[in-house]
């Protein structure tokens, strides 16, 4: 089976890239542009992780299916995918994360499930 | 209705007991050289990998060859089978890591809940499990990928699995609580 590292890593590079330009040019929304790239996170994640971790459960008990080697394509094929948008998600929240201070009074709002 | 059961318990299991002969986790038959996993091994040097082959299928392979090599080939086969039997079944501790690591969360989010731990530094622990554990296991994954595909075999290769296998445990965890920390912002994200 053949992965497509490289491929798959320059098509989303490039999609990345094409999407953050539109932003900066401001073509489209900063939302519109996190979403889209939180969409494709979440998507690859799913499907990632539920068979990577459908894998293992099997692989722990013993038990070997005929599926099993359709999900081992997908998981390491989405898992390329989703180390990139990772990458991206990171890129896109890592500002906002240190300048976001949430307020006592709000803190505790929040506690309680009112904010 | 007792039928019913039988009968799906019966095209439940069919596909086990097909593969019961094959000790390959991913089901593989006939896997050739370099392998789809960590696991590939040759020790009949046939260009397949071991796990992925029928005993029987092993020795028909072999069954051209002449008799010396007939000999020595079913006992190729026949130490395959022994090693088949004798490969321990992985343990990656999915359920005691993935029930300890809620815990954990849970004692954190008591605290943040009871104003004892701040709300940034509860968030930044998490964030910080989630990213440690996303790099280890996004790395450990691309060199699994690269010595898979280059058909480099070293004794690395399943301590690297092994490593992965876990972190890749802590990731879908620590992500799950990452949605729950944000689960507002998560909200939006799906809603059209």
């Amino acid at each position: 089976m053949i992965y497509d590292f490289i491929i798959v890593s320059i098509l989303l590079l490039l999609a990345y890239f094409g999407s953050y330009a539109l932003y900066h040019k401001n073509f489209i929304n900063k939302a519109v542009h996190i979403r889209l790239w939180n969409i494709l996170i979440l998507f690859t994640f799913l499907v990632s992780a539920g068979t990577g971790f459908t894998l293992l459960g099997l692989v722990e008990y013993g038990l070997a299916l005929p599926v099993s080697q359709v999900f081992l394509y997908w998981h390491i094929k989405l898992g390329i995918a989703m180390f990139w948008i990772a990458l991206f998600h990171i890129h896109s929240y890592w500002k906002s994360s240190k300048v976001r201070k949430i307020p006592d009074r709000l803190q505790n709002k929040e506690r309680e499930g009112k904010y | 209705m007792k039928k019913i059961y039988v009968l799906i318990l019966i095209i439940f299991l069919t596909p086990i007991a097909v593969y019961a002969w094959n000790d390959c986790p991913y089901s593989l038959v006939n896997d050739p050289f370099p392998g789809q996993c960590p696991r590939y091994e040759d020790t009949n040097q046939d260009g397949v990998c071991d796990h992925s082959q029928s005993p029987s299928g092993s020795s028909s392979n072999n069954s051209s060859e002449n008799r010396e090599t007939d000999r020595n080939a079913a006992n190729i086969s026949s130490s395959d089978i022994q090693n088949a039997k004798s490969v321990p079944s992985e343990n990656y501790f999915l359920v005691p890591l993935s029930i300890t690591i809620l815990i954990i969360y849970l004692v954190t989010y008591l605290f943040y809940l009871e104003n004892r731990l701040k709300r940034d530094f509860f968030y930044k622990i998490w964030n910080y499990v989630l990213i440690i554990s996303f790099l280890v296991t996004g790395a450990t994954g691309l060199i699994l990928m690269i010595v898979i595909t280059q058909g480099i075999t070293s004794s690395w290769n399943l301590t690297i699995d092994f490593w992965h296998a876990e972190f890749g445990i802590i990731m879908v965890v620590s992500t799950l609580f990452h949605f729950h920390l944000y689960w507002k912002q998560l909200k939006k994200v799906v809603k059209a």
